[in-house]
């Protein structure tokens, strides 16, 4: 039986020089990037001059002095998100931005545990571990590969026992590209805008690729 | 490298030094600051010494002639299992045309490969907020799915999000202007 989707979260992750105290929810909604009644509405965690932790109705984010990172765990607003990003950094257009990464995690339920046992097998042979460990048992697998387009960057795969549903199998891609000239934002914006969607396309193709080889 | 995050989502944790003002233990979500003598002081009792210990710090201080004040503590609520949202079908779509109640749009399906569809959607379906968005040209996302809550109670949910970005200044407004006229010029279509 093939494993059930149990949830999907995806989140954009950019690295560069933030002053967090801007990213406050009253500061979004003065600007338009989300409603009034939602932001009033956001749950605040922490705004302090050195981290933001707050969360909209469908996705939170977390500032410090050199990471913002947007996530959320609902599909409808993934699109959302990702303009939410593009509308701030249009605004913050002389940010020092450098690096990205759109990630997409992805838990899934396998229906038996021979099933799980067998996929983790298959990606991570036991046998050269035998004599060595007792019962060795995959904890987590990560593979790097490179980039299809002409960005540097990688692509990252990671592979885990799903702590959210058991028996399950925790997916996570790292689509990660990073400038070679300075400090960019508008340029990864631009990117960010042409190129999300099909970065997300195919990072879940390649877990479904992965799916597929369970059972 | 860029930070791919971890697999709950909830484990973002800031470990400051405790003169920075703010210490936040990851596991129990409880923020403080350490202790200030203006805070509480009362004369003629004992100095004592005084442990505090959360998951990531603990701390062990004396107040040599004044007596002991107690920490701000300010205990977040440790977050739940989240929300989630597994989608069946989404479209993204452009508002057509408006009408009293309810507007025209066309749909790009964007879980299968399937020609586009107009539909005619209810105002009622969009939120307050979002109502002035609704307008000629705005494009917004249609998700159908099913929401799980932190209870595990399951609902079928449609959400329509309509895309926000900033809008023109009236300088860039120019700008574009002038350069779709020079454009415009420079392949002689004048």
């Amino acid at each position: 039986m093939k494993p059930s989707l149990h949830t999907s979260s995806h989140s954009i992750v950019l690295l560069g020089d933030f002053n967090p105290k801007i990213f406050q929810p009253a500061w979004f909604a003065c600007e338009g990037l989300v409603g009034k009644n939602e932001a009033e509405a956001a749950e605040i965690e922490v705004i302090h001059a050195e981290v933001v932790v707050f969360a909209f109705q469908g996705f939170k984010l977390q500032v410090t002095r050199d990471r913002f990172i947007i996530s959320s765990l609902q599909e409808p607003y993934f699109a959302p998100m990702r303009d939410l990003v593009l509308g701030t950094f249009e605004l913050l257009r002389h940010t020092p931005v450098n690096r990205m990464g759109i990630n997409v995690e992805r838990h899934y339920r396998v229906h038996t545990e021979e099933e799980w046992h067998s996929f983790g097998h298959k990606l991570t042979p036991k046998q050269i571990w035998n004599g060595i460990l007792e019962e060795p048992g995959m904890r987590s697998v990560v593979i790097q590969g490179k980039r299809k387009d002409s960005y540097n960057g990688w692509v990252l795969m990671r592979v885990d026992p799903s702590p959210a549903v058991q028996p399950g199998v925790f997916f996570q891609v790292n689509d990660h590209l990073e400038l070679d000239h300075g400090h960019s934002s508008p340029e990864l914006m631009e990117i960010l805008r042409t190129s999300w969607r099909d970065s997300v396309k195919r990072s879940v193709g390649m877990i479904e690729s992965l799916v597929e080889e369970i059972g | 490298m860029s930070l791919a995050l971890p697999q709950n989502c909830d484990t973002f944790a800031i470990e400051e030094p405790v003169e920075s003002g703010l210490v936040r233990s990851p596991s129990s979500g409880v923020i403080w600051s350490p202790p200030s003598e203006a805070l509480v002081k009362r004369k003629g009792e004992a100095t004592q010494n005084f442990t505090l210990s959360t998951e990531c710090a603990s701390m062990h201080t004396t107040l040599q002639e004044e007596p002991y004040s107690y920490p701000c503590v300010v205990k977040l609520p440790v977050e739940t299992r989240p929300t989630t949202f597994v989608a069946l079908q989404s479209w993204e779509g452009v508002v057509l045309k408006v009408q009293e109640d309810s507007f025209w749009a066309r749909l790009v399906n964007l879980s299968e490969e399937l020609p586009d569809e107009e539909a005619e959607l209810t105002l009622d379906e969009i939120t307050t907020d979002q109502r002035s968005l609704v307008r000629e040209g705005a494009v917004f996302y249609w998700t159908i799915g099913y929401e799980e809550s932190p209870s595990r109670e399951r609902a079928r949910k449609s959400i329509i999000r309509f895309r926000r970005l900033p809008a023109w200044t009236p300088k860039e407004l120019k700008a574009a202007e002038e350069e779709a006229e020079r454009l415009r010029d420079s392949l002689g279509w004048g």
